[in-house]
């Protein structure tokens, strides 16, 4: 069937069929499919090109090895981002060090408190960026994995429901408490960004 | 779009993030290299085997520690009984006699009881003259 249809036509799952039959063109077309989407999530979790496409290579990699077990019963891409996440996941724990050192590449951003009482200059927009990607990056791993998957990612309830394998209601909880999460940190850190706060921000 | 999201502050910060940041991209030939290091991987049918493998050892393993954890249960609740008592048969002072031994005993008692009222003589220490 793949052999037949043009690569933009088949589904998944005849690719998926197709490289079960040991198509590399499927696969190929497979990975071209989802490659963005792949980096894209993973450039959420590694800010390094080098780092960022070994680690989409070995997801690829895994996606191939365990093709046959995956069972159709959810969609591909749900399958493909909870390998992804797991990988990036498991990337962080084994690299513990990574953790300071974006610390050190987003400390551009932080306020110095030597700073204090010099004229301020409003937020920009990469500003906020940085302030809350650093926020992100600090919060425990299963509330930085939610937030990127609805708010960076935008993935449906349902969707992060089945990447995650946790329960609908275990997503809107975890996601509340995410979001209080930042939002304590954006005003303990940054009270200039609070509506009525000694500066309002430049973002909006 | 994200449309459960209400705070301003969190709007803000989230818009500016998924709007204000480089997206990370495939470089050119990806998925050609992804495919050339798939060629170093074993054939499917291996790998089937492999996972196969892993399972059947990994149930294996499971039914191992079920029957562990269930001959742990029955050790505990056998110590339990024999520690309350149930199946300690000598020291429990319980009596066990087929039934018409049983009556065999009940008649003598009863004879003897009969005997002390008509004639009372000196105590006998309990347990003689019982054969």
């Amino acid at each position: 069937v793949f052999a037949l249809k043009r690569r933009a036509e088949a589904t998944d799952q005849e690719l998926i069929a197709a490289v079960l039959d040991g198509s590399e063109a499927a696969f190929a077309d497979l990975v071209d499919r989802y490659q963005d989407r792949v980096f894209r999530l993973l450039g959420r979790y590694c800010r390094d090109r080098v780092e960022c496409e070994d680690l989409a290579q070995d997801v690829f990699l895994k996606v191939f090895r365990k093709l046959h077990t995956f069972q159709g019963d959810s969609q591909f891409f749900t399958w493909l981002y909870r390998i992804a996440v797991n990988a990036a996941t498991d990337h962080l724990s084994r690299a513990s060090s990574r953790r300071l050192k974006l610390v050190e590449d987003t400390g551009v951003f932080e306020r110095a408190d030597g700073d204090e009482g010099q004229p301020a200059e409003p937020l920009m927009v990469a500003e906020l960026a940085a302030i809350t990607r650093r926020i992100v990056d600090e919060l425990p791993e299963k509330f930085r994995t939610i937030l990127v998957l609805r708010e960076f990612e935008e993935l449906s309830y349902t969707e992060i429901a089945e990447v995650l394998q946790i329960q609908l209601g275990t997503v809107e909880s975890r996601l509340f408490r995410a979001r209080q999460r930042v939002k304590d940190a954006l005003e303990r850190q940054h009270p200039e960004l609070v509506p009525g706060g000694s500066r309002t921000g430049g973002s909006r | 779009m994200n449309h459960d999201e209400q705070d301003p502050l969190l709007r803000a910060a989230f818009g500016a993030v998924r709007g204000g940041r480089e997206v990370m991209t495939p470089p050119a030939g990806f998925a050609e290299r992804v495919v050339a290091a798939t060629r170093a991987l074993p054939s499917r049918e291996a790998m089937i085997q492999a996972d196969r493998l892993a399972a059947d050892l990994g149930a294996t393993v499971v039914r191992l520690c079920r029957r562990i954890v269930l001959a742990a249960i029955v050790l505990f609740a056998l110590g339990l009984a024999f520690a309350s008592g149930l199946l300690d048969g000598g020291g429990a002072g319980t009596v066990e006699a087929a039934p018409d031994e049983v009556q065999r005993e009940l008649d003598r008692l009863d004879a003897l009881l009969s005997g002390q009222r008509e004639q009372p003589r000196p105590e006998v220490p309990r347990g003689h003259d019982r054969r």
